[in-house]
């Protein structure tokens, strides 16, 4: 049986993320006979630290927090490091803590990665999900060419929190950008080591709560402030 | 004097005195060096005539546009410092507090 770890990385989600996590388990325990989960969740200096203590969950559960507030990137890369360390899983998946993912597009995702022999398998909203806002729509896209010209890889999301990976991409995958350039940063890394990819369409739920609270449309500029920073001063 | 030179006299007189007090006692010494260049500055806007033939020996209009040349460039470049210093001490509180965060992991059993 293959073990498949989920890392969740979540900050000021109080109990969506404890409903995401019941969400997740209702699905995943379906196909206990295929997969093994383990769930890492990485909480990234809340107010309220996250805490889940209900039974019949059915798969472990690991909760990281930072002490302090280090962003999205930060906190994958601190999952990252736990399933390298301890778990050494044959896959990984990556959800948003906010329960926008679907838990039944992690199983279809992790057959087609194994039946396609793929190392990392991108999602795209673009597809299954109508309701994208036209302005988020619009950014995304302009995204999408940004990273095409810095990376090479022709994906239609830049964005997209949900992926999954093997263990061979998990050992490549040394996240530096704290922040949202994480999901750049990975494309950068996947192109430079050569690694077998794929898109596949997946489906997201918006809440106005979700709009709200992800990444404003503002945030793109913020991603190129983060990644000039890194070309200029890493060592 | 001109009157841009008396405003700047009593400017600079007025920040010295601002520094000396709220500056804590602990930063005399960086107030000493404050002091000696806010009077090092004064010479150039007070006494101008001294400094014009610098000035267009240099090809600058005023002498105290020397000092805004190199000052901008030292500026920038301090900004410029200053940016990675704090990028890499981020990446070392990263490293820290994620250290911190494997260590401490709790785990349930669900």
């Amino acid at each position: 049986m293959k073990k498949c770890a989920i890392v969740i990385p979540s900050f000021n989600e109080g109990l969506r993320v404890t409903k995401t996590i019941l969400d997740l388990s209702q699905v995943l325990q379906e196909v206990s006979q295929e997969f093994r989960f383990e769930l890492v969740v990485v909480d990234d200096c809340s107010s309220e630290p996250v805490n889940v203590t209900q039974q019949g969950i059915g798969f472990p559960i690991y909760i990281l927090r930072h002490t302090i507030n280090l962003g999205q990137g930060a906190a994958l890369e601190t999952g990252f490091a736990f399933c390298r360390k301890n778990l050494k899983p044959d896959y990984v998946a990556t959800v948003d803590a906010d329960g926008q993912h679907n838990a039944k597009d992690i199983i279809r995702f992790l057959r087609h990665l194994e039946k396609e022999n793929l190392d990392i398998l991108f999602a795209t909203r673009f597809k299954k999900s109508p309701h994208i806002p036209w302005m988020r729509k619009v950014i995304l896209k302009m995204a999408s060419r940004f990273e095409l010209f810095i990376t090479g890889l022709n994906l239609s999301d830049a964005h997209n929190g949900f992926r999954v990976f093997n263990y061979k991409c998990l050992e490549q995958l040394k996240l530096t950008q704290n922040r949202m350039a994480h999901a750049t940063e990975i494309k950068q890394i996947v192109a430079s080591k050569k690694l077998n990819y794929a898109e596949l369409e997946n489906s997201i739920t918006y809440s106005q709560e979700s709009l709200q609270k992800g990444q404003s449309n503002l945030g793109a500029l913020l991603i190129l402030k983060d990644l000039l920073n890194s070309y200029l001063f890493d060592r | 004097m001109k009157l841009f030179s008396l405003v700047s006299v009593v400017f600079i007189f007025l920040l010295v005195l601002l520094d000396s007090l709220f500056v804590p006692k602990r930063a005399r010494k960086a107030l000493k060096w404050m002091t000696g260049f806010y009077l090092f500055l004064l010479i150039f806007v007070v006494f101008q005539e001294p400094f014009d033939s610098l000035a267009k020996f240099l090809g600058v209009g005023r002498p105290v546009d020397i000092i805004l040349y190199f000052s901008t460039v030292i500026l920038f470049r301090e900004f410029f410092l200053s940016r990675q210093r704090h990028y890499l001490m981020m990446q070392q509180l990263t490293l820290l507090t994620r250290e911190n965060a494997l260590n401490q992991v709790t785990h349930w059993q669900g």
